[in-house]
C-alpha cells in the first residue's frame, strides 16, 4: 500500500491551504504510477497531483474540503 | 481504464499536441505566459515553448487581435485567449471585416487560420459586464465558424479540429463548464473519458446527449447541463426528455435539430444568451420553416431576459435558464 499525500513542495507558502477540485479517477479505479489523478486548488492556481505508485485508488478526501500540505488524501493498494 | 478530464485540461492537451508538432502555432493573450490564460488552456506553455510562442499581450484586444489576423494571413496559426466575450466589442472590426471576409474577398487566395478562444456566461455573480454569453453576436457573422463544446471529450476533439481548420474559428467555453478550480467543483456532466491520442470532432453536428421520446430539450454550453438536470427531474414524473447539445453554432446542424424534434414533437430551447435575436429563435426557425406540423405544441424559449445581468446572487439566479424553469415549462407542454 502506498500513501498519496499532498507533496510538501506543491506550493511554496506554509500558511496557505488548498482543496481538491476533482479526482480524475473514480474511487476503486486502477491507476498507473505517474498518472495525473487529481487537481488541487490553492487560491486561484490549479496544481496537479500524480499517482506515486500503480494500483487501486482508494480516495480518502472528497473535493471542496480544506487540505494541507503533507496531508493523506488517498491510498493506492 | 477510464481517464476523466475537465474541459480545460482536455483542450490544453489538444493544443499542446498540435504545438509540439507545428511551429506555426503560437498563443497570445493577457496572462498566457505565466497564468496559462483564463482556463489554463496554456498552463505551463510559457516555460515549455518560450516567450516567442506564448506571448503576453497588453490589455489591448483591438491591437492583438489585429496582429493575430495579420500573422494568420502570413502563414502562422495564432491561438488567441480572449478571456471574456464581454470585451469582444473592441475586436469587432477584425472579426466582422478582416478575419471572416479575407478568404472570400481574395477569391480563396488568402487564408486566415486562427483560433479565438473566448469564455462566456455567468452564474457566479460577476455582474453585467463579465457575465454575458453573446454567442449569437459572433455566430451572426458570415465567414466565421463558431463552436461551443460542453464536455471534455468535445473540448479536445473540437480544439484539434479548430487548430487544423484552414480558416477562422471561434472556440467558445462557458466559464462554468470549463472545470477550473476557481469556478468551484466541476459539473459532473462536463467531465468525460478522454482518449490520450489525438482525435477530431467535426463541426456542424449536434449531439444527442440523452435519449427521450416525449420532449426535446435543446441546449448549448452551460444550458446543456441544465437540460440534463431538468431531464433527470422530469423522469421522476414519468416524462422522457431527449437532450440535444448544439455543439456548433456556425455551421448549425439544422437537419439534426429537425430530425430530433420530429421524433418527440415538442421542443424547448434553453439558452443563457439574451432572449431576443438569439440562437434560441434560430433553432426554432430551423424546425418551423421546414415543417411546422411536426410540432404538437408551440415551441418555448427559456433564455436570459433582455436586461443587464444583475450582480446580486438572488437576482442573477432568478433570471438564468436553470433546470427548474426548463422542467416547469416541459411539464406544462407535455400535459
Amino acid at each position: 500500500m502506498t500513501e498519496v499525500r499532498v507533496p510538501l513542495d506543491l506550493w511554496a507558502e506554509d500558511d496557505k491551504t488548498g482543496s481538491i477540485v476533482v479526482w480524475l479517477y473514480p474511487d476503486g479505479a486502477i491507476v498507473k504510477e505517474g498518472a495525473l489523478i487529481a487537481e488541487i486548488l490553492v487560491e486561484k492556481t490549479t496544481l496537479e497531483l500524480y499517482a506515486p505508485a500503480s494500483g487501486t485508488l482508494k480516495i480518502n478526501v472528497e473535493p471542496e474540503v480544506v487540505i494541507d500540505k503533507g496531508q493523506l488524501v488517498a491510498t493506492i493498494i | 481504464m477510464s481517464r476523466m478530464l475537465t474541459m480545460s485540461r482536455a483542450g490544453r492537451e489538444a493544443l499542446d499536441w498540435e504545438m509540439e508538432r507545428r511551429d506555426e502555432i503560437f498563443v497570445l493573450g493577457e496572462d498566457v505566459y505565466n497564468f496559462g490564460g483564463i482556463f489554463g488552456t496554456a498552463d505551463g506553455f510559457g516555460a515549455k515553448y518560450g516567450p516567442e510562442r506564448v506571448i503576453n499581450t497588453p490589455i489591448s484586444e483591438t491591437g492583438f487581435i489585429g496582429m493575430a489576423a495579420g500573422a494568420a494571413m502570413a502563414g502562422m496559426h495564432p491561438v488567441i485567449d480572449l478571456a471574456y466575450i464581454d470585451f469582444i466589442g473592441v475586436c469587432y472590426n477584425v472579426l466582422l471585416n478582416t478575419a471572416s471576409k479575407t478568404h472570400y474577398m481574395s477569391a480563396g487566395q488568402v487564408r486566415v487560420p486562427m483560433t479565438l478562444m473566448i469564455g462566456t456566461g455567468g452564474g457566479y455573480n460577476n455582474a453585467a459586464q463579465h457575465s454575458q454569453c453573446l454567442h449569437a453576436t459572433v455566430a451572426h457573422i458570415p465567414g466565421v465558424k463558431v463552436v461551443y463544446p460542453s464536455n471534455a471529450y468535445d473540448a479536445k476533439g473540437m480544439m484539434h479540429s479548430a487548430l487544423r481548420d484552414p480558416n477562422f474559428v471561434i472556440y467558445l467555453t462557458h466559464k462554468g463548464t470549463a472545470g477550473v478550480g476557481w469556478m468551484g467543483t466541476p459539473i459532473k456532466t462536463t467531465l468525460s473519458e478522454v482518449p490520450e491520442e489525438p482525435y477530431t470532432v467535426p463541426f456542424g453536428k449536434i449531439a444527442i446527449t440523452r435519449e427521450g421520446s416525449d420532449i426535446t430539450l435543446i441546449g448549448l454550453g452551460m444550458s446543456v447541463h441544465e437540460c440534463l438536470k431538468a431531464a433527470d427531474d422530469l423522469a421522476k414524473d414519468g416524462i422522457s426528455a431527449q437532450v440535444i447539445d448544439l455543439r456548433s453554432l456556425a455551421p448549425l446542424d439544422r437537419d439534426g435539430i429537425f430530425a430530433a424534434v420530429k421524433k418527440t414533437g415538442r421542443m424547448i430551447v434553453a439558452d443563457e444568451d439574451y432572449l431576443s435575436y438569439g440562437v434560441s429563435g434560430e433553432v426554432i426557425a430551423s424546425v418551423v420553416e421546414r415543417d411546422p406540423t411536426v410540432l404538437r405544441a408551440a415551441p418555448v424559449r427559456i433564455c436570459t431576459p433582455d436586461i443587464p445581468i444583475p450582480f446580486a446572487r438572488s437576482m442573477e439566479q432568478a433570471i438564468l435558464p436553470l433546470a427548474a424553469k426548463i422542467a416547469d415549462a416541459a411539464r406544462k407542454m407535455v400535459k
